[in-house]
Order: structure tokens, then C-alpha cells, then sequence
């Protein structure tokens, strides 16, 4: 009975890994054809990008992964500089969305950019007053940096000691250069609309985007590993301890009341409490997207049931995950749109394309856990 | 005194013969039909009617450009004497542009391979060669008329003055966004004929650069504070450490 039981789960996994292969590969097949067509045919005929509204789907991909990404240069900072030595079990973890986070929204970059073939124009041609040069710097300097991060592990798990403890004098190192690196283009990617003050709906408008996009990275970044630390323990078994649990939850109470904080400043600074009332459209947008992001993940961190407690910590970094997504939608595309009287909605290709990259995220993230020491919490005793 | 060039347009000597959007097609050997209802890639220039009176949009050559400011690489910069240029050797195509115009100008070549972006360049070969450009050449009632900045902002104020009925008192691009080369002169507010007119008075790029200033102090500041924690940290980790250490030793003993 037992055998029998044993063998139907296997043919049970069977299929339904079968059945995630064949999923995987038509959104890789799709996604390659509607590369080729991107790349063939240019960004007219593939996209509905136009001059009323020339960013779209991939660029907010990119704001939203990036603001994910956050966690490795939270976490690293907070073990290798601050020496908390409690969250060691999160900064493997941290690095790798980052690495991939990273890489990915490069990846959707070269899609975006008109002349992909001038990506590397930046490096030589230079312009201190454009945010864009700027993050065009810091991200190539901090992929350089989580490249060398991830490094770690992987040299561990080949069994390259001498490389990995060369690395390992330079982790504090790394880890500043990060903080720095990142505080610079968390915000600039705010400070990109900043120069947008009558085309981004007032709104979402504000001088201080740079410092709402700053505060409001963090929370995308410790609630989107805590999802992937919930998604590991799957297969790795059981990494969130109660101790984790309730580092990461009052982290992320933390991050949340500054935002709010922030956010009330802005809006009282900004004159913009009318603009709740004057148009249901934006009012909703905006809306969902604060109780989404702050409130509901804030009611339930508080919650005497839930607070710090798995799934507490899970909810609310779900809806949290969802809240910073919708955030970086309205500054990108809603915001725009209802300013400007446009409309706009991806195309396939558009989606196929993001959609491929997500597998592929998927895929690595999967890939370089099983192959590296990433998520196996008793290897750091 | 300033030398920077500039063009005049008065939109109640316009008489819509579209002349300009023509000659500025055959200046730079652009396909389609002229005057189209918006810019595109192949239209630098348009004249807009709205009952029965004209006004013309195309890039006003911002004094202190967002376009500019905004371009990562540097491929569009504001020229001594005035025009805002393109350089599409060094263009990436991130398009930062176009979303920074407050004017909506720039278009982009969406159809193409390999786009570019495209504008009025206020026909710098001919100014290169002395001559004016192609729009003002063969205005045939002086409606778009070229010369240096300072002396057409004086006539423009001079015919709101002498003729104070016959305009809306504002000087177009005097002021917006810190003023710009292309100065528009009209019977009545220029938002009526769709053209987007900014509010802000103060240059966009100013906007940005008071953030991009604090790059070096971030850089500085947060690299001492980081290695300030760094040691801090360690150092009550350690004597934590030592004293646990001690301790127990101590206990031992006993």
C-alpha cells in the first residue's frame, strides 16, 4: 500500500512537471518569436508604445523589479555592516533576486531601448545632469557588484575555497558600495519624473518622488523576499524561524510607517488632499494602490492574531508585493494616461516578452538554488 | 548682449497658407503630405486652425532644454546661438526625451528598425550658411520671422503695446520653462488651438538637478557613515563576544 501510495505521487509529479515543462516552453517559444519580432520589425509594429505615451509595460517591469531587488543591498548591508547576525539565513536569498532582479530588468532594457546596439553609449558619453546616466551607472556598477556577491556561494558550492575567502574579505565592502550605489538609483528612478511636474498626474506628482521612490523600495524588497523565502521552503524545508518571522515582519512595519509618514508630509506639503475628491478615476487608482501597499499590510502586522506570525508576515507581503507593483504602474503608464488623455495597452509581444523574462527568472532562481549553497538554513551554522 | 537667434510668430498676421509646413518638408527632404493634424517623424512643423485663424506648433528651442537635461548621453544639447540640436550617433533610444518635453515636440520614428528621434533643427545648415531658415524665408506675410532673440522679444512687446485689442497680452515662450529661442504672439490664449502651454515659469531642468547635485556628498557621507557603522558594529560584537568568553572561563574556574 505504501509502495503503491509512493508510486502514484511519483507519476503525480510526473505530470504536473510535465505539464510545467510544456507551459514554460510555449511562453519561451512565444516569447523568442515575439523577440524576433521585436528585433526585426522595431518597436512600432510590436508594441502600442507611441509618442503619446513612450513607456509602457517594460518600463514598469523595470521600476518594479528594481524596487524588488532592494532586499540585496538591505539585507547585505544590515549582516556584512551592521553585523546583525541573526538574519544570516536571509542574505543569500536577498542577493540572489537581486542578481537576477537585476539581470532581468537589463534584459527588458535592451528590449525597450530603440538602438539596443548603444547600451553601452553611457560609459563613454556623458551627461551629470540626466538621472538616467545616472542610473545607467549605478546599475551597471552594482550589477558588478551583486555579480561578485553571488559569487560567494557559487565558489562555496564548486569548492573554490581560496577564491571564496579572497571574496570574503571584501563583503563589507561590497555591501557598502551597494547601499550607496542603490540609494543613488532607487531614488533616481523617482527623480526621472521629477522633471515631468505638468505631465504626471498631480497626483502622484511630487518634487519629493525621489524620496518616496527611496522609501517606498524597501518594502517591495523585504516583502518580495519574504514571499520567495515562504516559496523555497517548499524545497529547501523550513527557513523562517518564529525569530526570522518577527525580524522581517517589524521590518517591514517599519518601512511601511515611514512611507506613510512621507506620504502624508508630501501631501500635505504639495496642497493635494482636494485631488482625492475632485477625480473618482485617479482617486481610485491611487487608492487601491496605498491599501494595497500601507494599510492592509500595516492592519495586519498589528493584528493581536497574526502579528508576527508566517502567515501574517505572508499576507501582508503579498498584498505589500501588489501594492509597490500598482505604485510604480500609476507613476508609469495610469499616471500619464489620465493626464494626457491617451490610452495605451501592451500588445502581445509586449506581454510575451515580459512573460518570458519572468520564466526565465523562475528558471534561474530555481537553478542556481539547486546547483548553490542559497537557502539551506542549516549551512550556516 | 545675447546673440542667440530666435523666431518670432505672430498668429494674427498668419494667414494659413501653410507655406512653412511645405518649405520646411522640402528643406530636409521629408516624405508625406505636408501639414498633417499632428507632428510626426517626417513633420517638424504644422499650422493649427481653429475657426478660421492659425498658429503654428514646432520645437520652441527651449533656452534651458528638459530635452537636454534629460538625454543621458548627451545627444541633444542646446547650440551658443540657440538652436536645441540632435546627435543621432550618440542617441540609445530610451526615448527620456519625449517623456520630458513640457511641449510634446519630439517624435519618434516608431515604424523604423533603428528609429531616431526627430524635430525642427532650425534648418542649421542654412543658418550654418548665414541664411534663415526655410519656415521664415517664405512666410509670405512675416508671420514667422527670424532674427536674434532680444530684438524679436522687443517687437513683440512693442505689438501687444501698439496694438493691445488686437492680442492677448502674453508673450508665448518669454517666460514658460524659462523662455525659449521661438517666441508666439496671438489674438487669443495658444492652448485653444491644442498647443500645450507649460505653467511653470522656472527651467524644468533645474527641477532634477537640485537631487543630482547631491550625488558626490551621498557618495562621501554615506561611505564614512558605512564604515563608521561598520567598525561601531563589529566592535560591540566583539566585546560582547569577549565578555561572554571571559564568563565563562570565570565560571569554570569556580
Amino acid at each position: 500500500m505504501n509502495a503503491n501510495q509512493s508510486k502514484r505521487k511519483i507519476a503525480e509529479n510526473k505530470s504536473r512537471s510535465l505539464l510545467a515543462i510544456a507551459l514554460f516552453s510555449a511562453i519561451i517559444l512565444a516569447g523568442v518569436y515575439a523577440s524576433w519580432l521585436r528585433f526585426s520589425q522595431g518597436l512600432g509594429l510590436t508594441t502600442n508604445l507611441s509618442d503619446k505615451l513612450p513607456w509602457g509595460l517594460w518600463v514598469w517591469l523595470d521600476l518594479g523589479i528594481i524596487a524588488f531587488s532592494s532586499c540585496g543591498f538591505i539585507f547585505c548591508a544590515a549582516y556584512f555592516v551592521f553585523h546583525i547576525e541573526s538574519i544570516k539565513p536571509l542574505v543569500r536569498p536577498a542577493v540572489l533576486i537581486a542578481f537576477i532582479g537585476y539581470t532581468m530588468a537589463g534584459l527588458l532594457l535592451i528590449y525597450d531601448l530603440g538602438l539596443p546596439q548603444h547600451f553601452w553609449h553611457p560609459i563613454t558619453m556623458w551627461n551629470f545632469h540626466s538621472p538616467m546616466f545616472e542610473i545607467s551607472w549605478c546599475l551597471m556598477l552594482y550589477a558588478t557588484v551583486l555579480a561578485l556577491e553571488i559569487t560567494i556561494p557559487v565558489t562555496e558550492g564548486l569548492g573554490l575555497f581560496s577564491l571564496n575567502s579572497f571574496l570574503h574579505k571584501f563583503c563589507a565592502v561590497l555591501a557598502s558600495a551597494g547601499v550607496i550605489l542603490s540609494l543613488l538609483h532607487q531614488s533616481s528612478f523617482g527623480t526621472l519624473f521629477v522633471i515631468t511636474p505638468e505631465k504626471l498626474h498631480p497626483i502622484w506628482y511630487s518634487t519629493w518622488l525621489p524620496y518616496l521612490f527611496l522609501f517606498s523600495a524597501p518594502i517591495g524588497g523585504i516583502s518580495f523576499l519574504s514571499i520567495l523565502l515562504f516559496l523555497a521552503e517548499y524545497r529547501a524545508g523550513k527557513i523562517l524561524n518564529s525569530n526570522l518571522v518577527k525580524i522581517l515582519s517589524r521590518a517591514l512595519s517599519v518601512v511601511l510607517v515611514f512611507y506613510l509618514a512621507l506620504l502624508i508630509a508630501d501631501f500635505f506639503k504639495n496642497h493635494k488632499w482636494h485631488l482625492l475628491i475632485q477625480e473618482p478615476k485617479v482617486a481610485g487608482w491611487f487608492s487601491l494602490e496605498i491599501l494595497f501597499t500601507i494599510f492592509l499590510p500595516l492592519i495586519i502586522l498589528r493584528l493581536p492574531r497574526l502579528k508576527d506570525q508566517r502567515f501574517g508576515l505572508f499576507l501582508s507581503s503579498f498584498l505589500a508585493v501588489f501594492g509597490i507593483a500598482l505604485n510604480r504602474l500609476n507613476v508609469v503608464v495610469i499616471g500619464y494616461i489620465l493626464e494626457n488623455k491617451t490610452f495605451y495597452i501592451p500588445t502581445w509581444q509586449e506581454w510575451s516578452i515580459a512573460l518570458m523574462v519572468f520564466i526565465f527568472s523562475v528558471l534561474f532562481i530555481q537553478l542556481i538554488a539547486r546547483l548553490f549553497p542559497i537557502f539551506q538554513a542549516n549551512a550556516y551554522k | 548682449m545675447s546673440l542667440e537667434v530666435g523666431i518670432l510668430f505672430d498668429s494674427t498676421l498668419c494667414i494659413g497658407c501653410k507655406a512653412c509646413s511645405i518649405a520646411c518638408k522640402q528643406s530636409h527632404n521629408l516624405p508625406g503630405e505636408p501639414n498633417p493634424d499632428e507632428l510626426d517623424a517626417e513633420t517638424f512643423t504644422i499650422v493649427k486652425e481653429k475657426d478660421g485663424i492659425f498658429c503654428r506648433n514646432f520645437c520652441r528651442h527651449c533656452l534651458e532644454p528638459a530635452c537636454a537635461s534629460a538625454c543621458p548621453v548627451g545627444a541633444l544639447h542646446k547650440t551658443s546661438h540657440g538652436p536645441v540640436l540632435y546627435d543621432s550617433a550618440k542617441c540609445i533610444g530610451c526615448r527620456y526625451c519625449i517623456v520630458a518635453c513640457p511641449y510634446n515636440i519630439p517624435r519618434y520614428q516608431w515604424s523604423k528598425q533603428s528609429p531616431l528621434v526627430r524635430k525642427c533643427d532650425f534648418c542649421k545648415e542654412l543658418l550654418a550658411q548665414g541664411k534663415e531658415p526655410a519656415c521664415a524665408n517664405v512666410c509670405p506675410t512675416g508671420a514667422t520671422k527670424f532674427g536674434i532673440r532680444e530684438d524679436l522679444l522687443a517687437e513683440a512687446r512693442e505689438r501687444l503695446k501698439s496694438k493691445p485689442d488686437a492680442y492677448f497680452q502674453h508673450i508665448f515662450g518669454e517666460k514658460e520653462v524659462g523662455g525659449s529661442s521661438v517666441l508666439i504672439i496671438s489674438a487669443q490664449h495658444i492652448s485653444e488651438f491644442g498647443i500645450p502651454v507649460p505653467k511653470i515659469t522656472s527651467p524644468l531642468p533645474d527641477l532634477t538637478a537640485s537631487y543630482l547635485n547631491k550625488v558626490p556628498a551621498i557618495v562621501a557621507g554615506g561611505g564614512l557613515f558605512l564604515a563608521g557603522i561598520w567598525w561601531l558594529t563589529r566592535r560591540k560584537n566583539q566585546v560582547k563576544k569577549d565578555e561572554r568568553q571571559s564568563e565563562q572561563k570565570k565560571n569554570s574556574r569556580e
